[in-house]
């Protein structure tokens, strides 16, 4: 089987209107860099080389959707948590109050950069034990503990934006969006039948 | 200024009854391990990269996910012919038609990928030359809406 890995590059489309706020925020408290701009694009490049494209277009805000964990969070690190998590408040990122799942002593943040994208920001020396399984004994229990109280808030988090059950008038409105969609498609086959 | 970099690890929750299509895509078609499975949550390991799965009674958001609304990812894989192979034969996975000589597929849970090969001249994606069309990615996002 081939070798497979994530690779260093992620693109996202945000509205227009943020994108003032997006050049500030990756540039100016990340430290980012614009490697590319045209109209419709930005294109930044961090530390390590990881680049993320914005494409900015006239679509709504989605930001509550992508507070909820129901879209990717990712990580940054910083090699001065305190700092940046100071300039990350400062510029205006909106905090999320949830535990972290980690050992007190390690500090971090959950915030939502203008765009959308929810990000954990962590020390660049955190020990990635939790997640490779290498932790044993009192810690283990501990981190248990600690990670039982982060996947109830994440738990909360998701059900806000995206209920268990799907009521009857959220299946009558599923329905009535399908036959919505299937009459639009019906009409581009007639149109494009009628064109040719 | 404080160095700021991403890190390595990613987390989603994501609707329960997708946990068998996710574990065989992820480990068996794209060679991944779980490193902790718990009745919640598995920790899968790519690489040198960790997804967090966690399990929920959600909707499923794979629509929205398709829309590039929220943020899609690369992976890269040493030999592209074969994994994209053994991704689309998996049968796990709905391809993208985007206007890019590269695999577009949205994976099990959801979540949307580009496939690119590991030593492939990749600034094409990093500010070299125009970089991708985004009028056409645009129209490519749209046709996957109305053709869902």
């Amino acid at each position: 089987m081939a070798k497979v890995s994530l690779g260093n590059a992620s693109a996202i489309t945000v509205p227009r209107q943020d994108r003032n706020r997006i050049r500030r925020f990756y540039c100016g408290v990340l430290g980012g860099k614009i490697v590319k701009e045209d109209n419709d694009k930005d294109i930044f490049r961090l530390e390590e080389e990881f680049y993320i494209l914005f494409r900015y277009a006239d679509v709504p805000d989605e930001s509550e959707f992508l507070r909820s964990p129901r879209a990717l969070w990712v990580q940054i690190k910083s090699d001065n948590v305190e700092e940046t998590t100071r300039m990350i408040l400062d510029f205006g990122a909106r905090k999320i109050d949830i535990p972290s799942g980690l050992p007190e002593s390690v500090p971090y943040l959950y915030f939502q950069a203008p765009g959308g994208q929810c990000f954990q920001l962590l020390p660049i020396s955190e020990n990635q034990a939790y997640y490779k399984r290498e932790g044993n004994g009192r810690k283990v229990a501990e981190e248990k503990k600690a990670e039982a109280l982060k996947e109830k808030a994440m738990g909360e988090l998701a059900n806000e934006a995206s209920p268990g059950e799907i009521t009857l008038a959220d299946s009558h409105e599923c329905a009535f969006e399908a036959r919505d969609e299937e009459l639009s498609w019906q009409k581009s086959v007639l149109e494009t039948i009628r064109r040719s | 200024m404080a160095k700021v970099s991403f890190g390595n690890h990613s987390s989603v929750i994501v609707p329960r009854q997708d946990r068998e299509s996710i574990r065989k895509f992820y480990c068996d078609v794209l060679g991944g391990t779980i490193t902790q499975a718990q009745d919640d949550r598995d920790f899968l390991r790519l690489g040198e990269d960790f997804y967090i799965f966690l399990y929920g009674d959600v909707r499923d958001e794979s629509e929205f996910l398709r829309t590039a609304r929220s943020v899609w990812l690369e992976i890269k894989s040493v030999n592209v012919e074969e994994t994209k192979q053994q991704i689309l034969e998996s049968g796990l996975v709905r391809k993208l038609d985007m206007p890019d000589p590269h695999l577009y597929f949205q994976a099990p849970g959801g979540q949307c990928w580009r496939l690119v090969g590991l030593d492939e001249d990749l600034s094409f994606y990093e500010g070299a030359a125009a970089g991708p069309d985004v009028a056409r990615i645009r129209e490519a996002l749209g046709k996957e809406a109305i053709t869902k």
